[in-house]
């Protein structure tokens, strides 16, 4: 039984929830707390983890990684599993899928450049979330599925990852170096051969190397990795993804959610629900301003409320900007995020936050 | 190297190490690595770009002695790739081959070679003597270790020519304790504490760069004189009901904060036995110059603390 709010309406009609954010927002309990919630409306839910952090790890029973998933027992009349990603070892699963045969997935899974990509630089990660969530999605098990994405320094990374892959499938260098690999002798364009002769002036002849030996590994297995990120690519795209961006009450973190508000602008994808995690709760209807005195208690009490102020000054900024997508505040809580009692909580706080309107971001807490 | 995981406040910390330490009179360079413009709002004289430029001193300048010049700058993975590939006479395609996707062939194909060519200029800046003191404002900790590492990775990976003898410059520089430390940022909360732990543990064995004093951003209580009132004071009797409740709500809001910080402070200290400097939280969402200014006071009196009883300006004259 979801509530009334933003965040509980995302939860009734979505098979598909995504949170994207910078780091240090509470992205990932955020995401588990959805989850948690949804569980609790009755639904059959998988949370995807990247990288939680070791207490919130143990607390929802990923503490290693794994990329099957493993129920948590709860009270709820839903299910609820979780699965906490590692990216390295489903881009060696995603290989050994892909090739022809074993010997393929050998050459490609010794060489020294697949390993340093594969070992989570580059984006990998944003794509491997992406590719386990469609995974998930079809494969019919659940009706949610909760994602978390990396911590990036961009939130947009997740939703670029797809298209990225194939832009790059798709680009010059790549073809080029594929080609010149292959031994063919093929006529190599003017300008990418050039730029294969730059990289190997830059990186030193033996990574080119490298390079050349692990596209020529990976020829014919292209078609298949382009095809599956359109797939993605769609699913995202779908009625029934949402999209969270998680933010918290920081100047920095709410110039990034601006920043995404308005990159996504000109994408065909959308953020369905800001949600501004860690915010100082509300105590009084009163404003900072009004509470003068020198009673100690009373200045705390103007000190948090005038904090409020200014955090909810920000979101209403961002609001503003976001003119469609509502944001909501999920407040700071007395005790840190580490169990699933604590979880519930929060998700029932965030199935029920109200849109922030006019300047007023809730009720009093 | 300022080195913390997103949201702690690493710019901010960056900010006030410059500003501290141009106090003391050390030249200082600040290097900001992602180009997001973080460093904008915090020091004036930006925004800053691949060239430095001067940081105007702070304003309301407090008496004591002239603060030694700040210069800042921006150096990204494309204009450290654009100015390497100049220097070895590929500079008239070097801009049409990064427009046409080097710069991400070469990054994403060769991971870490980005990071590592920043970590050259600046290791070229430091050999020129561009400062006293270089002050690297790190991406978040999650990239920080990569970052670091990719001397080292690519050193392994790659054993001759420029990037082997790059990596081997590199290398050597972060391995000196002399020469380059790292000042991990964190929060005095669980999830801070828990990965600057990890984080110090990587960098000290992984990539054997040395740590300095560890900085915890955004205290309550830092001294006696911080500490709220205890909860349940005599409030003022002229309060009615609903504003009274507001004031317990508030005081033991404030209060379960308060002691949840002195907890992580410790659970810190027996994780990471390392020298800390403790900042406030400064009031307010969007910080300034102004915050940056106070921030350095409390860097500057936290090292005095540090360093014991010595004379507090030990260490004030002497350098330009």
């Amino acid at each position: 039984m979801t509530g009334p709010g933003p965040l509980g309406a995302l939860l009734g009609r979505c098979d598909v929830v995504i949170c994207v954010g910078t780091g240090g927002v509470g992205k990932t309990s955020t995401a588990a707390a959805l989850g948690v919630a949804a569980a609790e409306a009755g639904r059959r839910v998988v949370v995807v983890t990247i990288d939680p952090a070791r207490r919130l790890a143990d607390a929802i029973g990923t503490g290693r990684l794994s990329n099957s998933p493993s129920p948590i027992p709860g009270p709820w009349p839903g299910t609820l599993d979780a699965v906490a990603l590692d990216a390295t070892a489903a881009f060696d699963d995603l290989v050994r899928r892909r090739a022809r045969d074993a010997a393929q997935a050998e050459r490609i899974l010794t060489n020294r450049f697949y390993r340093a990509i594969a070992s989570g630089i580059g984006g990998t990660q944003e794509y491997m979330a992406v590719e386990l969530l469609a995974e998930l999605h079809s494969s019919g098990r659940w009706d949610l599925v909760v994602v978390d994405t990396p911590p990036s320094a961009n939130a947009l990374d997740a939703f670029d990852a797809p298209d990225r892959l194939r832009r790059f499938l798709d680009h010059r260098v790549y073809r080029a170096l594929t080609a010149s690999g292959s031994g063919i002798g093929r006529v190599v364009g003017r300008t990418a051969h050039g730029v294969v002769r730059a990289a190997g002036r830059v990186a030193g002849g033996e990574v080119v190397d490298d390079a050349i030996a692990f596209f020529a590994a990976f020829d014919g297995m292209e078609d298949e990795f382009r095809r599956r990120a359109r797939e993605v690519t769609e699913l995202l795209r779908a009625q029934t993804t949402g999209f969270v961006l998680v933010t918290a009450p920081r100047a920095d973190t709410v110039a990034e959610a601006r920043r995404v508000v308005d990159a996504l602008a000109g994408r065909r994808l959308r953020i369905d629900v800001i949600a501004a995690n860690r915010m100082t709760p509300r105590f009084t209807g009163r404003a900072a301003g009004s509470l003068e005195g020198d009673d100690p208690g009373l200045r705390t009490l103007a000190r948090l409320t005038a904090r409020r102020e200014d955090e909810e000054a920000l979101l209403v900024g961002l609001a503003e900007r976001a003119v469609d997508t509502p944001v909501v505040a999920l407040p700071l809580l007395d005790r840190d995020v580490t169990d699933v009692d604590t979880l519930a909580e929060l998700g029932r706080l965030a199935v029920a936050a109200p849109p922030i309107a006019d300047g007023h971001a809730g009720p009093v807490a | 190297m300022v080195v913390g995981k997103g949201g702690v406040g690493t710019s901010t910390v960056t900010a006030a190490y410059a500003r501290a330490a141009a106090s003391v009179g050390r030249s200082v360079l600040v290097v900001d690595v992602e180009g997001r413009g973080s460093l904008d709002g915090l020091l004036s004289g930006g925004p800053f770009g691949y060239e430095p430029v001067e940081v105007p001193p702070a304003g309301g300048a407090p008496e004591g002695p002239e603060p030694a010049p700040i210069r800042a700058c921006v150096v990204t993975a494309d204009e450290a790739l654009t100015e390497y590939l100049r220097a070895r006479g590929l500079h008239r395609i070097a801009r049409r081959l990064l427009d046409g996707g080097l710069g991400d062939v070469i990054g994403r194909g060769v991971p870490g070679i980005g990071d590592l060519l920043v970590l050259g200029k600046i290791r070229q800046l430091e050999h020129a003597g561009a400062a006293d003191l270089i002050v690297v404002d790190a991406p978040s900790s999650g990239h920080a270790v990569s970052f670091l590492r990719a001397a080292g990775g690519l050193g392994d990976a790659v054993r001759f020519g420029p990037i082997a003898e790059q990596a081997a410059a590199v290398a050597d520089l972060l391995a000196d304790p002399a020469r380059c430390q790292v000042v991990l940022v964190t929060l005095a909360e669980d999830t801070p504490v828990t990965e600057a732990a990890q984080v110090a543990y990587v960098l000290e064995d992984e990539v054997g760069v040395a740590l300095g004093p560890i900085v915890v951003n955004a205290c309550e209580t830092i001294r006696d004189d911080d500490r709220s009132p205890p909860a349940g004071a005599a409030t003022d009797a002229t309060v009615d009901e609903d504003l009274a409740a507001a004031i317990r709500a508030a005081t033991a809001f404030d209060l379960g904060r308060r002691r949840r910080e002195a907890t992580q402070l410790v659970r810190l200290g027996n994780l990471l036995p390392l020298p800390r400097l403790l900042l406030h939280r400064r009031p307010g969402v969007v910080l300034g110059p102004d915050d940056v200014v106070a921030l350095a006071d409390d860097l500057c009196v936290g090292v005095r603390e540090l360093d014991g009883p010595t004379p507090a300006a030990a260490d004030a004259g002497g350098v330009p």
